[in-house]
């Protein structure tokens, strides 16, 4: 108790003493971490080691003090852990302890996927990671913790996954109320989940537990075991160590692994739209969505033009195409955990998607934020609430203009369920209106991309998260021609090699 | 092993290899198919250039048509070599999904002078203005370390490797500082004019230009813009290139 007291004191005198060096106008690089090491309890040469090591690469994003508050902190959502206060989400000690030296060392070396903790393990040797962790402890603030070493969680063997562990994990989810805050299909979208709040005060989202590649902790079936049962400290994602045994806590994370794919879908440069005889489906159940490629496009905040978006809501979108004769159709699919779609008159931002083309096909293309003044971009933009989808084009940010209504020609349908939209949108292949309107062409390679807003994140005009240009393919038809040349080719082949024999054995005669 | 034949076949085949599998990220198609074809036109001069090596070039394959002991090799190849023929002609033929080729310069000359919120600034010659004050420098960085991670880590990553949270959405790529290949061997005044005008402000040669950077004119300062640079160099462990 004394020497907790006595620590306690010193940080206490360590901070005094910080702020009248401030005030003293003195905070100059150098001479902060002079001051420091003069007033603070000297260090090991581990932790002073890492204390270098941690200015320069660690102090950005979690402060000078480890208190979270680096210049980057009001731009980042998850925000960087405050280490004062000891609170560490991804433990295998039980709730409310501190990790263990190789939970943060593990933490470093592989960083925090789905935030912008990144993984250091090229940067830093092993024993410099070690060195870091050293420092890392003497940030934080013991008067919160005791003396003893915390306590480990114990696990037992893993079950494997199998229809009947898949079942009873599905089942523990619902009895447990995992989806009050994460939903009923994972997609962080429970009852509870708007009003969730950090320890610190900061609202804070349910995991989007159907995209393992975004979990801090790792997707591992063990890492899932690991986060349910220690719970993640600093979080309202509580520990369920007392309320169920070891075998059912490994159905359950079969059962959550099994939600995602085994590792996030890997990025395509070329959207192909498959043909299609007849009409095209309207509905996205139809087999025709089902069939063919989902192909996955990552987003990110719009922080080219002001106003800027740092913190975007929509990571990724799904998307698949289909043409026939007529018309060119995109089923977009994209994660959101709160349905935004305001009737008329009421003043709430609605949920967006917009699909991205170039007016005019050309070796320079537009800005991927919008267009440019030079060159323009043709958009197709659905908002929610009466479903409006418009034509427009547009002329960097804050030049969007929509078309008249003699020239909207988009029609689709989009639909809200359990965290998801699935818009269809749909075109005629050529318009009339060649200056505003792409035209399509079988086999062309036209520049696409996506623009995306969440309405309760704030998101309207040039704050969106978007991608920057891919390229959208109408496949070709396969023609009669193929099938007449490729025989001709090999008969010709066979031609030349008889020809060629012939002249080399009367060669060879005429030499003889 | 000694033959022209071999060695061309060889030659070739290690050019198409590296072509395809050396270079990352990958190229498109129709760039291999351009630079397979110079490759086959430089290897036809080489042996077609005197009679002897023309000759040694193409006694193996004469060989192969005329004599009785190499029937069965000649069987094989008779029914190789049109298959062959058959199955590139049908590959041209069926719809292709290889997209346009994008060449791009990454790195273009500067221009000699750029207007920087109305002020004329010559490039050509300039070096960091901040570095006079060498004491300083040490501020600077501490500063130039605050906008970096106020403005740029969501793209070029805080570990300068190019690799921020928001990198994955984006082609090209954002500069990796660490690489030898960008700013080691840059001047600090086209760091400057690449910062101040951004993707948009690429000159011509470098379209189809679809860099995500913004022009920073906008937000940053020149003595702000010089203490980031000042803060890369510093923290990427490299020294920038002098004008000789
Ligand atoms: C770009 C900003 C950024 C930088 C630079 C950064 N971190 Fe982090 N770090 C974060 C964020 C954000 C979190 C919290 C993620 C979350 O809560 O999901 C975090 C969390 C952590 C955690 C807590 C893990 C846990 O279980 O809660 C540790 C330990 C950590 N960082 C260490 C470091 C070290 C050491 C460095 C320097 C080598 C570093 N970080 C550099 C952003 C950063
Ligand atoms: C009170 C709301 C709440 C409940 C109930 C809840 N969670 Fe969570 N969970 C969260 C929050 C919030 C996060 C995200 C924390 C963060 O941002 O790091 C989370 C994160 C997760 C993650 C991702 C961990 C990572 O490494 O990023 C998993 C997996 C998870 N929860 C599983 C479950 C399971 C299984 C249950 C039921 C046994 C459950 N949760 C119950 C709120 C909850």
């Amino acid at each position: 108790m004394d020497g907790e007291t006595a620590m306690y004191k010193i940080k206490d005198i360590m901070k005094t003493s910080i702020s009248v060096l401030m005030l003293s106008g003195l905070l100059v690089a150098g001479s902060l971490a002079d001051a420091q090491t003069e007033k603070a309890p000297a260090l090991s040469q581990e932790a002073e080691a890492g204390r270098s090591l941690y200015n320069d690469w660690c102090a950005g994003c979690h402060g000078a003090d480890g208190l979270g508050d680096g210049p980057a902190a009001d731009y980042l959502d998850p925000r960087p852990r405050n280490f004062v206060d000891g609170a560490f989400k991804i433990r295998n000690t039980v709730s409310g302890e501190l990790p263990t030296d190789e939970d943060i060392f593990k933490m470093i070396d592989v960083g925090m996927p789905g935030s912008s903790m990144p993984g250091w393990k090229k940067q830093f040797s092993e024993k410099q990671i070690h060195q870091l962790v050293a420092y890392i402890k003497t940030l934080i603030d013991m008067e919160f913790f005791g003396e003893e070493i915390p306590e480990k969680i114990t696990v037992g063997e893993p079950l494997p996954s199998s229809a009947e562990s898949l079942a009873k994990g599905k089942e523990l989810y619902r009895k447990l109320k995992c989806w009050e805050c994460h939903g009923e299909e994972g997609r962080g979208d429970g009852p509870s989940a708007p009003t969730l709040k950090d320890d610190w005060g900061n609202p804070i989202i349910s995991a989007d537990i159907t995209k393992g590649w975004t979990f801090r902790g790792g997707s591992h079936t063990f890492d899932i075991y690991r986060t349910f049962t220690t719970g993640l400290d600093g979080t309202p994602m509580p520990s369920y160590i007392d309320t169920i045994g070891d075998e059912d806590r490994w159905h359950l994370s079969n059962y959550v692994k099994s939600l995602s794919p085994l590792e996030m879908p890997p990025v395509k440069t070329v959207l192909t739209s498959r043909r299609i005889k007849g009409e095209i489906p309207g509905n996205p159940d139809d087999p025709i969505w089902r069939q063919g490629e989902d192909y996955f496009f990552p987003l990110a905040g719009q922080i080219v033009f002001e106003p800027k978006l740092y913190t975007p809501s929509i990571d990724s979108i799904l998307i698949k195409s289909v043409y026939n004769d007529k018309e060119v159709a995109f089923l977009i699919t994209w994660n959101d955990r709160t349905r935004n779609a305001p009737e008329k008159g009421k003043d709430e931002l609605p949920d967006s998607m917009a699909v991205q083309f170039p007016v005019e096909l050309k070796d320079e293309r537009p800005h991927f934020v919008l267009g440019d003044a030079g060159n323009p971009v043709n958009l197709w933009k659905w908002k929610a609430g009466g479903d409006t989808l418009e034509e427009a084009n547009a002329r960097g940010v804050g030049k969007y203009f929509p078309q008249g209504p003699e020239s909207q020609g988009l029609k689709g349908d989009a639909a809200y369920m359990h965290g998801r939209w699935k818009l269809i949108v749909k075109r005629s292949l050529t318009t009339e209106e060649e200056n505003n309107d792409i035209q399509f062409v079988p086999g062309e390679f036209i520049p696409i991309s996506f623009l995306a807003w969440d309405g309760s994140n704030n998101e309207a005009g040039g704050k969106m998260s978007l991608s920057s240009w891919y390229y959208l393919v109408l496949e070709k038809p396969v023609t009669a021609r193929a099938f007449i040349f490729t025989p001709l080719a090999i008969l010709g082949a066979v031609g030349l090699e008889f020809l060629a024999m012939r002249r080399a054995r009367r060669g060879a005669r005429s030499r003889n | 092993m000694r033959s022209k034949f071999v060695q061309v076949v060889l030659i070739a085949v290690v050019i198409f290899l590296f072509l395809k599998l050396g270079i990352r990220p990958p190229i498109p198609g129709s760039l291999i198919t351009l630079f397979m074809a110079i490759t086959a036109l430089t290897l036809f001069i080489y042996v077609s250039s005197d009679e002897e090596s023309w000759q040694d070039f193409i006694r193996p394959i004469l060989a192969t048509l005329v004599e009785e002991k190499r029937a069965r090799l000649r069987l094989i190849v008779f029914i190789v070599f049109p298959l062959l023929v058959g199955w590139g002609t049908l590959k041209v033929m069926m719809p292709g999904v290889d997209p346009p080729a994008e060449l791009r310069v990454i790195h273009p000359a500067p221009p000699s002078n750029i207007q920087f919120r109305g002020k004329n600034i010559k490039i050509e010659g300039l070096v960091n203005p901040l570095r006079e004050n060498g004491e300083e420098a040490s501020g600077y960085i501490k500063e130039g370390m605050e906008i970096y991670f106020k403005n740029c880590f969501f793209c070029h990553g805080d570990a300068l490797d190019g690799n921020g949270h928001f990198t994955l959405a984006l082609n090209p790529p954002p500069a990796d500082f660490t690489d030898t290949g960008t700013i080691a061997q840059l001047q600090e005044s086209y760091l400057f004019w690449r910062i101040a005008k951004g993707g948009i402000g690429l000159p011509r040669q470098s379209k189809p230009w679809n860099s995500a950077m913004p022009a920073w004119e906008e937000n940053l300062t020149e003595d702000a813009i010089w203490k980031t640079i000042m803060y890369l160099y510093h923290a990427a462990g490299v020294s920038p290139r002098t004008w000789e």
